[in-house]
């Protein structure tokens, strides 16, 4: 059981970030692996709200979150933007670009040191043999909260159904009269939100530090391939098998193989079923 | 004229013209058919007219509103709505919602989706379905609902009945003849089956080679001996 809570714990870090992964590719159809960088970013931002500015945590979750929100829609903008419609193995390459970068900004400001918010120091609490922490819970929870909030959103709110009617087909949806722009602009802005709560929680759960780029960038893409791209709850429930797949690991093979988990499971999944669990085939035309 | 007006239209998709010097117009409650050989313009002047294709020269208003400065979505908010061929429903989308985002931002959802019941009763033993999963027919009917939800003065229909067995497609050209009568709506028709599409149209529009090749009365247009001879391409 208690691994089974911890594979929840890592589970709720990675989900968000694989649903904000999962919605950029349904919209413009490349892997942003700037996922992992992103995140990282929100982190750092969160730290910042907390320790520089005095934030509460809560506060700072959300500032990480419109921080995120901004960056990933100026480097929509800017990077993404002008070139939509290329190949996407060339957006590819310009997502691992930006990765870097990002990360070199931010050891340019912050440095390389581990940080971690200001939190009241609590033990563990032990119930029914399970050892949890206040972070722990309010990791799972939150990240429950917005899982269920996007999916929420995503089925029953015309911004929800626009998007994927966008994400369907988007010349239809001009057609039909959708405001195709600001909609995927709406769409970007929510999954940059959705990294910076990841970042929040990797630093409530984990430490705070520039190589969490790409400790989540690998997981996070595993997720929404697991859960089959283009399927938000396909995303989360992808993050739980990847959780699993880690905690599994850490307790019964040997924690530096952690790290290839979501190499694997990547691996295995396009073997065996490349659409992922809740993705529909494509035929190649 | 408070309808749709084309005057010495040019368009194409960015490289040579392949529609020249198209000049029509629409009323409200009007069929005009758009009848020609295969390549001869006919979908890619409707797409002009949508806003999907490119219009090179002419110009193109509905009613008092100048739509070529306009893109696709705001020719659809003007009344312009455009019914392609195909991937023309939202496949991953039920019905109901596919017909909730063609109203976006109107406040009466409810009340539009009744009207294309009542105009289009069919559609509501699916509206739960998700429209990938219809047949050809449903989906055809689904996608005409879809421009009606937008409750528009001009539809613009591009091969409605492409791939539908012989009696849906009367029943599809029954419902659009029905719309033009009864809900006053002017409709630009291409259809494959030229013939009934006449049968249909108040007027009607030859293109060959991307010019009007002849215009007039549509059941003129449908009695002339070299009617045949157009759609090989060898009427001179």
């Amino acid at each position: 059981m208690q691994l089974i809570l911890n594979s929840l714990a890592s589970a709720a870090i990675l989900a968000p970030a694989a649903i904000g992964f999962t919605l950029i590719f349904m919209l413009f159809h490349y892997a942003n692996f700037a996922a992992g960088a992103l995140a990282m970013s929100g982190a750092f931002a969160a730290w910042s709200a907390n320790i520089g500015f005095g934030f509460p945590i809560w506060a700072s979750g959300l500032f990480a979150m419109a921080t995120c929100a901004a960056l990933l829609v100026l480097t929509d903008r800017l990077v993404f933007g002008p070139l939509r419609g290329r190949s996407g193995g060339t957006l590819l390459l310009v997502a691992i670009a930006l990765s870097f970068i990002l990360e070199n900004i931010v050891r340019f400001f912050y440095g390389s040191q581990i940080r971690s918010f200001d939190l009241p120091l609590t033990g563990p609490t032990v119930l029914w043999g399970l050892r949890f922490t206040p972070q722990t819970l309010t990791v799972i929870g939150v990240s429950a909260a917005a899982t269920l909030g996007i999916g929420a959103i995503l089925a029953f709110t015309p911004l929800g159904r626009g998007l994927r009617a966008v994400a369907d087909n988007a010349t239809l949806a001009a057609i039909r009269g959708l405001p195709v722009q600001r909609i995927e602009l709406a769409a970007v802005a929510m999954a940059g939100a959705l990294f910076g709560l990841s970042g929040t929680l990797v630093g409530l759960d984990l430490a705070i530090e520039p190589n969490l780029n790409w400790a989540l960038a690998i997981p996070v893409i595993a997720a929404a391939v697991v859960g089959g791209l283009g399927s938000p709850l396909g995303a989360a429930f992808g993050a739980v098998i990847i959780g699993l797949a880690e905690e599994f690991t850490v307790a019964f093979i040997s924690p530096p193989y952690k790290g290839a988990v979501g190499f694997a499971v990547i691996a295995l999944v396009l073997v065996l079923r490349p659409q992922g669990l809740f993705g529909t085939a494509v035929e190649r035309k | 004229m408070t309808g749709l007006r084309l005057e010495a239209l040019c368009a194409g998709y960015g490289g040579p013209d392949i529609v020249h010097d198209v000049s029509l117009e629409l009323g409200a409650g009007e069929i005009v058919a758009l009848v020609g050989p295969n390549g001869a313009g006919k979908s890619t002047l409707l797409k002009a007219v949508a806003g999907v294709a490119r219009i090179t020269g002419g110009s193109l208003r509905l009613g008092g509103t100048d739509l070529v400065a306009l893109g696709p979505s705001g020719r659809a908010g003007a009344g312009a709505a455009f019914m392609p061929q195909d991937r023309n429903v939202f496949r991953t989308l039920t019905v109901e919602e596919n017909l909730a985002v063609s109203a976006w931002g109107c406040p009466d959802i409810p009340e539009r989706k009744a009207e294309v019941a009542a105009l289009l009763p069919a559609i509501t033993e699916y509206l739960h379905r998700t429209a990938g999963r219809l047949s050809g027919g449903q989906r055809q009917m689904v996608a005409l609902a879809m421009t009606l939800m937008a409750r528009p003065k001009v539809l613009l229909v591009d091969e409605p009945t492409a791939g539908l067995s012989p009696d849906l497609v009367t029943r599809m050209l029954d419902v659009l003849q029905g719309l033009a009568g009864d809900a006053g709506i002017g409709i630009l028709l291409v259809e494959q089956n030229a013939r009934a599409a006449l049968q249909r149209a108040d007027r009607a529009l030859v293109l060959v080679d991307g010019r009007v090749r002849r215009s007039g009365p549509a059941a003129e247009i449908a009695v002339e001996p070299d009617f045949g001879a157009i759609f090989f391409g060898a009427a001179a």
